[in-house]
């Protein structure tokens, strides 16, 4: 990394339509209705994980490749499927990288002309057969390997489930600060090479920090997740993205998504915290520039979500249900979201001799 | 009326208060999210001069059913089988000390498990009242009265959380629940499983069971497929009730005697030393602010051991290794001759060869 030095810009608070800060510790615990569906017949795959790539294809591979039932852990090709959308761009992953990872990938080129994802994850959804859809709207985000795996094992908690996953940022640092001091791809392949991804995906843990919209973990509610799945039914009911937000990357569609799904009264919000996806640095719209774009850019993506849903977003208050093991190097993300909450509340510490 | 799912065995001997507190807490409307023919509570207690009150149980609601029964000897064991013999769920669940009380929503989270998986071992983490585990009452100054008193206080049947507020580690389980605990005072698992280890072995005729608690999660967990889980939001809390191993004795060496004496019995029948369960839990449910605490004590413990085994080259979970399974911690250190896939190759600067 060099050393230039650079004024740091973190995401500016209190501008107009940021997010706004809540009450969020005192929500209340979500039940579990009884269902009586049986969850394990039928023949197609029982996850659609639907991915999204744009002008990123080196991010992509890698990301497709944390997907593939090699790298996926407990599971075959045939339990799952994954859909690579593509919007046109000068930077293209074509189809051939995007299916080459097993039989159970699919490539749609989707034409394209506003800058915003979100008409193309729809099609891609719409083209889904397995009961869960899973989408990832940012393709620069690879997995830990058990993600499919738990999205199975939560579909069977109960009929409409929102599986949620913590996000995290490849690096010490958020990248949209950790570029201000010469983080990059180079720099992050010298990272990944250390935990000599992708013998074992979950040393991923080791290398990040938490996203923005996870940064207080995961005992506060999260902002959003960048795996987010749901059944079937639940997507059609909540009509997938908003096709409204036409800004840069789907501005806010992503947490305008989770929140929605997240606050219907039949859903249950199940978090899988030994779990993870991690962004991988490229040129994105809010992690990869810099400034005034940068500012700019939050700023439009603020102001379209107020302007679709009458105000700023905030996070849906629903506490959410835990589901698996924890990985040695993803203990220190619990204390801290154990510490991060503990303190809020000013608890005092216990003495615990 | 259709038959429960879950049948929840609560052996009772000798503590009618601190079992009834039990059986409150296994009762609606304090469990959440349950149905009142979903489960029911099959409370068998030996007769001795402090017993239930049939009549207080049965107004728990019909999903309670009470047997008392003349036991010779002074374990509970045969009670156990007597219990299970009477079980109509497919999972059952298994109090053996009916002074442990849960939290609200431990019935509800073991049917989850049951879920996932038909071969769920659910394990509720043990927790003692009062601020040090109960065998040292004599210097913590814990007694009944001030259990009584701080029970009241905290009117814990409105939210059975705040019991967390009041406690301490199990001994069995101090070093938190992401690593291996010797026992489960509160676990459920498939009335198949249950009966293809033999049910509860009668030789454990030592008074309270000896360690039959220790011996029958090992047990149970050592089935080859067996899912752990672990709920890290919930908890049985052990409530003092002068229990064989929760004394304190006045000599040292009297209490010493008779835990020596539980473990050579222990390891006779097990045929082999016996060691705590070393398989990797799943966790599974909310964790309320009462919990907490205890979640990032036991992440931070749990730390210094997986940093320790590694160091020693040594694998996180030993009884995991004989069974093929997924594993978070499945890669460990071990073997150094690190092969790249393919995919990983580099022929340039930046990137891996992927064609």
């Amino acid at each position: 990394m060099n050393d230039t030095h650079i004024d740091k810009q973190p995401t500016p608070k209190g501008i107009p339509n940021s997010p706004q800060p809540i009450k969020w510790f005192d929500s209340a615990i979500p039940s579990i209705k009884r269902d009586g569906i049986d969850y394990l017949t039928g023949t197609a795959p029982r996850v659609s994980v639907v991915v999204m790539v744009y002008k990123m294809p080196e991010q992509a591979k890698k990301t497709l490749y944390s997907l593939s039932a090699a790298y996926q852990r407990g599971i075959t090709e045939s339990d799952y499927e994954v859909i690579v959308m593509e919007n046109p761009s000068s930077s293209m992953l074509g189809k051939t990288d995007a299916e080459k990872w097993g039989n159970n990938f699919r490539y749609f080129e989707y034409p394209e002309a506003l800058p915003t994802p979100v008409n193309a994850m729809n099609f891609g959804a719409s083209q889904a057969r397995g009961r869960m859809i899973a989408v990832m709207i940012d393709g620069a985000r690879m997995v830990s390997p058990g993600i499919i795996n738990y999205i199975i094992a939560a579909e069977r908690l109960h009929s409409d489930v929102i599986v949620a996953v913590p996000g995290y940022h490849l690096g010490v640092k958020v990248q949209q600060e950790a570029m201000l001091e010469g983080y990059d791809e180079a720099f992050e392949q010298t990272l990944l090479e250390k935990i000599r991804w992708p013998e074992d995906g979950y040393r991923l843990f080791e290398i990040c920090c938490l996203s923005g919209t996870s940064a207080g973990g995961y005992l506060k509610p999260l902002g959003e997740s960048n795996v987010l799945a749901m059944p079937r039914a639940i997507w059609d009911k909540l009509g997938g993205y908003d096709p409204g937000f036409t800004e840069t990357g789907g501005g806010q569609c992503n947490l305008d998504l989770h929140k929605r799904a997240v606050e219907l009264p039949e859903t249950v919000l199940v978090t899988l915290i030994g779990e993870g996806s991690f962004h991988q640095f490229h040129g994105g719209i809010t992690t990869g520039t810099k400034g005034e774009e940068r500012l700019k850019a939050m700023q439009d993506h603020f102001n379209q979500y107020a302007e679709l849903r009458g105000q700023a977003y905030t996070p849906p208050l629903n506490r959410s249900i835990f589901l698996g093991s924890l990985p040695d190097c993803a203990l220190r993300f619990v204390r801290h979201s154990a510490s991060v909450v503990m303190k809020n509340r000013g608890d005092i510490p216990r003495d615990w001799k | 009326m259709r038959n429960p799912g879950l049948s929840i065995i609560v052996i009772v001997y000798n503590m009618p208060r601190q079992a009834m507190n039990t059986l409150l807490s296994l009762a609606l409307p304090y469990q959440k999210n349950v149905a009142v023919d979903d489960y029911e509570v099959i409370v068998v207690e030996n007769c001795s001069d402090h017993q239930l009150n049939a009549a207080d149980v049965a107004a728990l609601g019909p999903q309670f059913r009470y047997f008392l029964r003349d036991e010779k000897g002074v374990s509970p064991a045969p009670a156990v089988n007597f219990a299970f013999a009477q079980c109509r769920g497919n999972q059952i669940g298994l109090i053996i000390d009916g002074a442990r009380m849960v939290t609200p929503r431990v019935i509800e989270y073991a049917m989850l498990g049951a879920k996932i998986s038909q071969q769920a071992l659910v394990m509720v983490p043990g927790y003692h009242l009062g601020e040090k585990d109960q065998k040292f009452h004599l210097q913590t100054g814990h007694s009944e009265e001030l259990e009584i008193e701080k029970l009241t206080a905290m009117a814990w049947q409105d939210n059975g959380y705040r019991l967390f507020k009041w406690a301490c580690w199990s001994s069995s389980n101090q070093r938190g629940y992401l690593q291996p605990m010797q026992e489960c005072s509160a676990l459920f698992c498939s009335a198949e499983n249950f009966r293809s280890i033999g049910g509860a072995d009668e030789r454990f005729d030592q008074p309270g069971g000896g360690s039959i608690n220790l011996y029958l999660y090992r047990k149970l967990g050592m089935l080859p497929e067996i899912q752990l889980f672990v709920l890290p939001g919930e908890g049985s809390f052990h409530q003092f009730h002068g229990g064989i191993t929760t004394q304190e004795l006045a000599e040292d060496d009297v209490r010493k005697a008779v835990l020596k004496s539980f473990d050579t019995r222990l390891e006779e029948i097990w045929g082999a030393p016996f060691k705590a369960l070393t398989r990797e839990p799943m966790l599974l449910g909310a964790v309320t602010h009462w919990a907490q605490p205890f979640l990032e004590k036991s992440s931070d413990m749990a730390s210094q051991r997986f940093t320790r085994l590694k160091l020693n080259k040594k694998p996180f979970w030993d009884d995991d290794v004989s069974f093929p399974r997924f594993t978070e911690n499945a890669v460990s250190g071990l073997d150094d001759g690190y092969q790249p896939p393919d995919i990983m190759k580099r022929n340039s600067q930046q990137g891996f060869n992927d064609n």
